[in-house]
């Protein structure tokens, strides 16, 4: 757009999810310089903290599985953990063997459709994945059947796709048959190589020349890349248990939007996600996981959030390397699942949700009841910082006209992979002039 | 028509208000047949997302889709109801903002199309609901649209049924 006489342009973009008034992004521009900036979403989780107070803490896992369709094994991973937490239960290696199972279906599917689907687009310069398939679609393909490898995993273990209905809290409601595994084996030793085979492919994209100091946050183990438990560890030095969360970060209101901004309680904003993840735990990874991302040229410590899609595919390649090993190495569990008797307290727990530190906090009375329920997505830790980042890339590039600035904004926000990025291809731009 | 006869998916989401409509639609539909004679279609409920949708219906050759649609009156009509058919072409324009699954049926239908992987009969059923919020259950509008949509798809299923006869 032409700017106004006195220099100052406004962009708003309203819609940035399908149902309106889910998300929107604010641009003016005063002289050349931007003036203000605001990017607001609406957080599903806050609806479901509601939702879950009175309710037995045996409906959680079913109730946050409804939070995300992308990554409802996620919330029902925190969920059964921080309830467990708090009612003094531990699981056995079998059954922890097969959270974790479960857990790598899920990276494997939604990198997957980040990857391929959102993410990959924005790169080869198509509006989205149905315009990209008409003339990439050995790539599209590719795309699918790797995403339907996780998928499969989540339906052995989730008895669905989609909102997974055997977990339960102290483990699963049945285990699954294990003739399956040997069939399941052979697919994830091809989706192993297909994800060894995107880390090639998108290291070759062209990336902007953009980087950030940011603070990672995420959980560290001393003996596996991260997904159900650890300490919380950031670049900066912080080492804490998931139980001090709340001593370390707090949410806030912002002004202009219904959501919640992470910071940290004596700092500022900081980054979940893949790129904190592999940075704090670059030597975690297996070793066919290392050798792809040294192939690709990542460093061990990457601070180009447009290189984030190389991190995903890595990380694909780790889930996959990681749930072909329990399936060889399985021993089934006595039971399916260890009691988990009511005691009145308060549970913390955070797993590595694939969009990164999914932290959630329960207090339950002694019959069962949950009182009080916290769920802090990633998207929501990571939003100050996707402002922080579209302050600083839009900064040089004030001068592009509307269309492909907000592309490139756009493209910021899914660096990010918000639970809205699928969304944000259909971004309707209203330009104010004053 | 593959002798396993036609798929019924109905989609949507049971916490977001009239989003709902396709599984509920579902269920009733669920009920009308149970008492019928015959073979059943096959009917199955899912959130909505492009791919679960795209690999629900390979190897499939005939798929009706029943989903909530966000529409003025004016956009779909006076009828609750819209019947539309997807292998002729891309969903309506408006369709795009109709329900809150992401990559969606309308991204679905036109992957499917690119990749050539669309059944040879693809129709959806579009209920036109008017409140999307967080919420469990549906407003009035959308429980008054259950019945003609129920009815429109067993016209469907005869229609289908006796052009395989």
């Amino acid at each position: 757009m032409t700017p106004t006489e006195d220099g100052t342009r406004t962009i708003q973009v309203d819609t940035l999810a399908r149902v309106e008034g889910e998300g929107a992004l604010y641009l003016r521009i005063e002289q050349g310089q931007l003036a203000d900036l605001a990017f607001r979403i609406f957080e599903p989780p806050r609806f479901f903290e509601a939702f879950l107070r009175g309710r037995h803490m045996g409906e959680a896992p079913d109730i946050t599985a409804r939070i995300c369709g992308i990554c409802p094994v996620a919330y029902q991973m925190s969920a059964v953990h921080a309830i467990e937490q708090a009612c003094g239960v531990a699981l056995g290696p079998e059954l922890r063997a097969l959270r974790r199972l479960l857990y790598c279906g899920e990276w494997i599917e939604s990198h997957g459709l980040h990857v391929y689907m959102l993410h990959a687009p924005d790169f080869l310069g198509y509006a989205g994945a149905v315009e990209m398939a008409r003339d990439h679609r050995g790539l599209v393909e590719l795309g699918l059947k790797l995403k339907k490898a996780g998928n499969d995993i989540v339906t052995l273990l989730g008895g669905r796709e989609i909102h997974p209905i055997n977990v339960r809290l102290g483990g699963f409601y049945r285990i699954p048959e294990t003739a399956r595994f040997a069939e399941l084996c052979e697919q994830l030793k091809w989706a192993r190589e297909a994800a060894e085979t995107t880390v090639r492919t998108v290291a070759d994209f062209d990336f902007p020349d953009f980087e950030q100091d940011y603070e990672f946050v995420a959980l560290s183990h001393p003996d596996e890349y991260p997904m159900n438990e650890g300490r919380i560890v950031s670049s900066r030095g912080l080492d804490i248990d998931v139980t001090q969360w709340p001593d370390w970060f707090e949410e806030e209101h912002v002004e202009r939007s219904n959501a919640l901004h992470c910071r940290r309680r004596d700092g500022g904003h900081y980054m979940v996600g893949p790129l904190a993840r592999y940075a704090l735990n670059h030597a975690r990874l297996g070793e066919r996981a290392r050798a792809a991302a040294a192939a690709a040229g990542l460093e061990p410590v990457c601070r180009n959030p447009f290189r984030s899609i190389i991190v995903r595919a890595v990380e694909m390649v780790e889930a996959c390397d990681e749930a072909i090993r329990i399936l060889e190495d399985f021993t089934p569990p006595e039971q399916p699942f260890v009691e988990v008797p009511a005691r009145a307290g308060t549970g913390h727990a955070a797993t590595e949700a694939p969009r990164g530190l999914l932290y959630h906090r329960y207090v339950i009375d002694d019959e069962g009841l949950i009182q009080e329920a916290q769920i802090v997505p990633p998207t929501s830790q990571n939003q100050g910082q996707i402002e922080d980042d579209l302050r600083a890339f839009v900064a040089p590039r004030l001068a592009l006209d509307d269309d492909t600035l907000q592309w490139q904004c756009e493209q910021s926000i899914r660096n990010y992979d918000p639970c809205i990025s699928c969304a944000t291809h259909f971004l309707r731009l209203d330009v104010e002039r004053t | 028509m593959s002798p396993r006869g036609p798929l019924v998916i109905g989609i949507g989401h049971r916490l977001r208000g009239d989003d709902a409509l396709g599984l509920e639609v579902l269920e009733a539909l669920r009920i009308r047949l149970a008492d019928r004679p015959g073979p059943a279609p096959r009917l199955r409920c899912l959130p909505g997302d492009a791919t679960g949708l795209l690999a629900a219906w390979e190897g499939e050759d005939c798929v009706l889709v029943i989903d909530a649609l966000a529409a003025p009156e004016a956009a779909s009509g006076q009828s609750p109801v819209w019947r539309i058919d997807a292998r002729a072409g891309a969903l309506p324009a408006l369709y795009e903002r109709a329900s809150s699954h992401g990559l969606g049926l309308a991204e679905a239908v036109e992957l499917g199309r690119s990749l050539e992987r669309l059944p040879a009969r693809l129709v959806v059923f579009a209920v036109r609901g008017e409140s999307f919020g967080r919420r469990e259950g549906l407003s009035a509008a959308a429980q008054a649209a259950i019945r003609p949509a129920v009815a429109a798809l067993e016209h469907e299923l005869a229609a289908l049924a006796k052009a395989a006869a």
